[in-house]
Parts: C-alpha cells; structure tokens; sequence
C-alpha cells in the first residue's frame, strides 16, 4: 500500500512537471519538482528513511520525459548520494545553515553532473553535449538556484511539518 | 558506523549498476515498453493537468489582455484588411501557376502525407522538449519535422516511443534549421536561443535582412520540407567587427501553448 502511494504522488509530479511547471519558467529556469524533491529527500533527517522511495519519481520521470534516458536519473541519485555523504561528514548539526548550504550545493552538482555526464552521453553518440555559455552563468544558474532552491526548501519544510513519512506518521499504518 | 559507511556504498553501486543496465537495455531499444507504461500511467494525469491549465491560463489571459484589447482589435482589423488583399492576389497567383503548370505539363504538387498528434507534456528543462501522443505504431521515425496549423515549424522528432514521441523544438539551443528570409531570400541557420527565443546566425554581413520579414525553411534539411513558416524577423544583430550577422526571430509558434501538432512525412 506505501508504494501505490508513492507511485501516485510520484505520477502526480511527474504530470505536474510536464504541464504546469513550464508555464513558472523565468529566463530558461523551470521549476524542477523531481530535483526538488531529491534534494529535500536528501536532506531530510528522520530516524528511518526508506533512501530508495526516491528512485521510483526520479525513474518516472525519466522514463517519460528523459532525453536520453538515463542522464537525469544518473544525475540525480549521484547527487542524492553526495548530499548523503556531505551531511554525515561537513554538514552534521542539520541546522538553517546546514540546510541552505546542501541545497545550494544540491542543485550546482546537479547541474555540474549533469554536463559532465552529458560529455559522456555524447561519446556514444546518444546526445549533444550540454555547451555551457555566458548566459548559462549570469541567466540560467542563478534562476535555477532561486526556484529550485525555494521549492526545495518548502518541501523539506512540507516533509518536517506533514510527519507523512515519518515511523509514526499516517503513513506507517500502510503495509 | 564503519558498517553503516559500508553498506551505504553497497547499495549505492547496486543502483548505480541497476541505471548503468537500464541505460544499456534503452541503447537496445528494450525500454520502449516500461517507457509506454510510464506514460500510460501518467496521461490521466497529464490531460487532468492541460484541463486545469487550460481553465486557469485562459481566464488570467483574458484578465491581462482586457486593457489592450481594443489596440489590439484596430491592428488585427488592419491586418486583417491587408491579409484580405494578399489572398485574393495569391488566389490569382495560383490559379496562373496552375494554368502554367497544366501548359508546361507539370503535374499537379504534391500533396504531403501529414498525421495529427496531440501535445501531452512540455519539458523545458534540459533541453526544449514536447512530448506527443503518437509513435513507432502511427509510423513516426526520427528526424521527421513537425508543424503546427498553417504550416508553422515547431521542430523535429528526436526520438520515437510505441506510443509516443519526443519533438525537439526550434528554440532548444542543439536545433539547427537551414532558413531563407521569404522577400530578400537570404539563407541563414536558426536554432534555439536557450529557452529564450530564436535565432537566425551565418547571415552574411553585407546582407540587408528587413525587420517583419518572414523566415522560412530553405530545406536544405534532409527531413524537413521547404517553405515551412519559422517566423518572423524582429532585430538584426550586427557587428562590424564580425563576419556574419544574426537576427532575432519571432517565432510563429507559442510553444508552451500549442495543443495539437502535425508530423510531415517527406
């Protein structure tokens, strides 16, 4: 029963994605749900949480809408790890900062490993490599940290408040 | 915590091996049917959504375009006067092309094979992406250029599902599309300007592109016809300095609000 409830929430982002979030998009930068919801996934700090219900809204989302496939699902549960591994090592308290910080770092390796594993999609000719521009810096990036960022944020905050994942949240009595 | 450390790396390269497989099963085209399952999961959804922005996006539309509307009527009654001209003489234009072509013993154009496809999903982020309801089993191959009504170009099928498509569009930075300016017949490139717009570059710097000219397709392109409406000029970009110069476009089609598309077979 948890999984059809992820699945749902899942598909509910996925179709959210690819209809209403393009119509939020400022300069080149579009509200990314998927990403949004690794990084507050991510960052997250329950007593038990279940890493690989993330997998199923990322795969999704790539299955459907990825170009090639592969390259946002590589990309984002290596980001999923970094930020892991990054909060148990640098960013230990889990406070404000710590928060700003993984998020802000969240959405630059996404993006960083997102073109550099798109050199290597381009080796074997699955597509062009992503060419970084001037624009890219000074346009795209900083739009990207704002809305993704802020979106994160609020799902953390959503995940902190709602309890719904959480061993004694609404959703524990699921089997 | 050393082994907590361990088996956190053991899982990570377990669903690093799992995606590296699943990659390879998509390079061997074995993905298609999860790919259709996805979709076909998510399209109650996804036409849930195009209802609901639709009904949203068209009443806030009307409320932002209220205050323009009657400058905005005087210019389409003017335009539409000059657009009344310019059918009558090109109905006359075709009516002597056929006559010529019937002398010459020409037969008659022909007729491109076009399928309707519905817009299921936009997908802006990396890359500009439209995802359409028709795929391998409607015949789609890869390539294939793809309009909107009156011929407007909206780009080209990047890749083909059973049941679905991916178009890439004209304002995605990788398209490149050979285009003639219709009056002056200058040939440049267009392709995407990010997201932002589009661009038409490699225009010879001695040449005078006029501002509101239309940009057509040249069809240098293997798969994507001639004379294909791309839009219309807006700024010339020149330096004198530089070699070629370039022209921001007015695309003839709003691609976040397109509802429907047609893949022109050649």
């Amino acid at each position: 029963m948890k999984i059809v409830f992820i699945f749902l929430i899942s598909i509910l982002s996925v179709a959210a994605q690819l209809t209403l979030m393009p119509h939020l998009s400022f300069l080149a930068a579009t509200p990314n749900l998927i990403l949004a919801s690794v990084l507050a996934w991510a960052i997250w700090r329950p007593e038990d949480k279940k890493e690989w219900f993330i997998l199923i809204p990322i795969l999704l989302f790539d299955l459907v809408a990825g170009q090639p496939f592969g390259l946002i699902t590589l990309s984002l549960c290596l980001v999923f790890f970094c930020l892991e591994e990054l909060g148990l090592i640098i960013f230990k308290q889990n406070d404000l900062p710590a928060v700003f910080s993984l998020t802000f770092l969240g959405i630059v390796l996404f993006e960083l490993f997102q073109v550099l594993l798109s050199r290597l999609f381009a080796v074997w000719h699955l597509m062009e490599p992503i060419r970084l521009t001037a624009f890219y810096f000074y346009g795209s990036l900083p739009f990207n940290l704002l809305l993704n960022g802020a979106l994160s944020l609020l799902f953390l905050w959503a995940l902190n408040k709602s309890k719904i994942f959480q061993n004694n949240g609404p959703l524990a009595k699921l089997k | 915590m050393k082994d907590i450390d361990k088996s956190k790396w053991i899982k990570f390269f377990i669903v690093l091996a799992v995606i590296l497989l699943l990659i390879f099963f998509n390079f061997r085209g074995l993905l298609s049917a999860p790919k259709s399952w996805a979709l076909f999961a998510a399209s109650p959804f996804l036409k849930l959504f195009q209802v609901m922005d639709k009904g949203v996006s068209g009443s806030w539309a009307f409320f932002l375009a209220i205050k323009d509307l009657n400058k905005e009527n005087a210019g389409l009654k003017s335009e539409n006067q000059f657009l009344f001209e310019e059918v009558t003489r090109l109905k006359e234009v075709a009516r002597e092309n056929e006559l010529l072509r019937q002398q010459i013993g020409i037969g008659q154009a022909e007729q491109q094979r076009l399928v309707m496809a519905e817009v299921i999903g936009y997908n802006p982020t990396l890359g500009q992406y439209i995802l359409i309801d028709k795929g391998a089993k409607d015949g789609i191959t890869v390539d294939l250029a793809v309009v909107a009504a009156n011929n407007f170009l909206v780009g080209r099928v990047a890749e083909v599902n059973a049941n679905f498509s991916k178009v890439l569009l004209i304002s995605d930075s990788d398209s490149l599309v050979n285009a003639i300016t219709q009056d002056t017949r200058i040939s440049g490139v267009v392709k995407g300007n990010h997201g932002l717009g589009v661009l038409m570059e490699m225009i010879p710097i001695d040449a005078q592109v006029a501002v509101g000219e239309t940009v057509l397709t040249s069809g240098l392109n293997e798969t994507i016809a001639k004379n294909l409406i791309v839009g219309r000029v807006e700024e010339v970009i020149k330096k004198e300095s530089d070699i070629f110069q370039s022209a921001t476009i007015k695309a003839a089609v709003e691609f976040d609000k397109l509802e429907q598309v047609f893949i022109l077979f050649p």
